[in-house]
């Protein structure tokens, strides 16, 4: 927050914070938001999302931060309006394009006349997940786009960037004008997170002991002290564990104090490994799973196909299931996968998908991807060949792949 | 759901491991009960399927010299309700070895 008030007085206008998978870093950005929100500070956020096709790719950056500029500062609503008049297709140009109509020159007249004139009143722009957007050659665009537009044009905006240290996004930072502008925070054991992993724990089992449904069989002083220190320890810096254990325990099918039991004796095999206890506790949800098979299929459709998003019934279809198996299936796996009202599945955080395709963490429940491919290309070879001409869902839809949403 | 399957067929078969089992599905792939899917698919992804689907056959297959006539795959595929829905391209076979071989 002291960068973001320039108490520091630091030159730099660009923070990145990395950290590896669950370390917090969108836990961290949207707490920034909000507390910015607060004090008028944000301009605009965008959260990119691999598991959400509307916040995977770029194409909805900049329209999303003007229209939340045109929310957050009124003044440059007309410019704003005016340039999309002007060019309907604005945008579907380049990003560069994009964001000098769109953001830089509704800006500059504002910045000429003086509003932003003290350093405090820079707005702030939060851009989480990076990584998670589709291409890395447009990671690192959007960071180009970014730098040198605010290089160039001078404008009174700051820019919160969080990710994973990927090797080309560390590149894109350390190269050009960008490590001359930028701040850096690591997200490891030098941040010390175990104090922020404590707080969130203490404040979620305490919403879960005041909303539960089954809250009057929780006792006040649960988890005790102990506890939660033994779940600040398991957790290893790593955010992630912490809200797994919270969702796993807030399931309003089971007693929390049950719930939270079983996470208490699951041991991984080796405490040494990065994940260990991470990984212990997907383990054990995926132990619990019922019948795993049709699971990891659906699972592995979702993670190999060449779509952005699946919906339900593509799925039931596709593997040869009843309408409502895959809700059925999925239902044990409701701490770690989400099914939406629109029918759409979302995985909860990026690090399943790391665990399930990794063998040496996932072991059984591994999706090997080369076996999986060919089930599904001997399943697509079938239903060509046999074909289903009277099927109702038989009509000349194009849908749009991965590949080219990404151009 | 067969757009699902008309987009991801190839997706699947490039990254697939090729079994005995994917072979002969391929060997003994048809489309003919597809005909009435292909009336109504638009022509620009029936293409783009095709250019695709045997970009993908030259790479699972892993033949150097993988051309349609000495392809049993494609013996296979020609015999088919798409190579024989000739309306939307006269020089069909032309694109083919341009496109996809």
């Amino acid at each position: 927050m002291k960068w973001i008030k320039w108490e520091e007085g630091l030159d730099a206008f660009i923070m990145w914070v990395y950290g590896p998978a669950g370390a917090g870093k969108s836990a961290i950005a949207q707490t920034i938001a909000e507390m910015c929100e607060e004090e008028m500070i944000l301009l605009a956020s965008f959260f990119f999302s691999r598991s959400d096709p509307s916040r995977s790719n770029v194409n909805p950056l900049i329209a999303t931060i003007a229209y939340q500029m045109t929310l957050n500062l009124p003044q440059v609503r007309e410019a704003i309006l005016g340039a999309i008049e002007r060019d309907p297709l604005i945008f579907s140009k380049s990003l560069a394009v994009q964001f000098k109509s769109l953001i830089v020159s509704p800006l500059q007249p504002l910045a000429e006349a003086g509003f932003f004139r003290e350093q405090t009143a820079r707005r702030l722009v939060i851009i989480d997940g990076l990584d998670e957007c589709s291409d890395p050659k447009i990671q690192e665009n959007i960071l180009e786009v970014l730098g040198n537009s605010q290089r160039q044009h001078q404008l009174p905006l700051i820019f919160l960037f969080a990710s994973r240290p990927e090797q080309h996004i560390s590149l894109a930072f350390s190269t050009g004008i960008l490590p001359n502008v930028t701040t850096c925070i690591a997200l490891d054991e030098s941040y010390l997170p175990d104090e922020d992993i404590r707080l969130f724990l203490t404040d979620k089992f305490q919403g879960i002991r005041s909303t539960h449904r089954l809250r009057t069989y929780i006792p006040p002083q649960w988890p005790l002290p102990n506890v939660l220190n033994q779940l600040v320890r398991n957790s290893s810096g790593q955010f992630i564990y912490a809200s797994t254990v919270i969702h796993y325990v807030s399931s309003i099918r089971h007693k929390p104090t049950d719930r939270l039991d079983i996470v208490l004796a699951i041991r991984p095999p080796q405490k040494d490994l990065p994940f260990a206890e991470l990984d212990a506790l997907y383990t054990h949800i995926f132990t619990g799973v019922e019948e795993i098979e049709p699971v990891l299929e659906i699972l592995s459709l979702l993670l190999l196909s060449d779509y952005l998003v699946l919906y339900l019934p593509t799925i039931e279809e596709f593997l040869f299931l009843q309408p409502g198996d895959v809700e059925l299936y999925l239902g044990d796996l409701s701490s770690l996968v989400k099914i939406g009202s629109n029918q759409h599945i979302k995985i909860l955080h990026a690090s399943l998908t790391d665990f399930l395709l990794d063998l040496t963490r996932s072991k059984e429940f591994w999706i090997n991807p080369r076996s999986r491919h060919t089930m599904f290309a001997r399943r697509c070879l079938q239903l060509l060949h046999n074909g289903k001409q009277d099927h109702p869902t038989l009509k000349p839809v194009i849908l749009i792949p991965k590949k080219k949403m990404t151009n | 759901m067969f757009v699902f399957v008309f987009d991801n067929t190839s997706h699947y078969l490039k990254n697939a491991e090729m079994t005995p089992q994917l072979h002969d599905d391929l060997i003994n792939l048809s489309f003919d009960n597809l005909l009435d899917f292909f009336k109504i698919v638009h022509l620009n992804h029936l293409r783009a399927f095709i250019v695709r689907f045997l970009n993908c056959l030259k790479t699972v297959v892993s033949i150097p010299s993988f051309s349609l006539t000495c392809s049993p795959y494609i013996y296979a595929f020609q015999d088919t309700a798409i190579i024989r829905r000739k309306s939307y391209s006269p020089d069909f076979s032309s694109w083919f070895r341009q496109d996809a071989l």
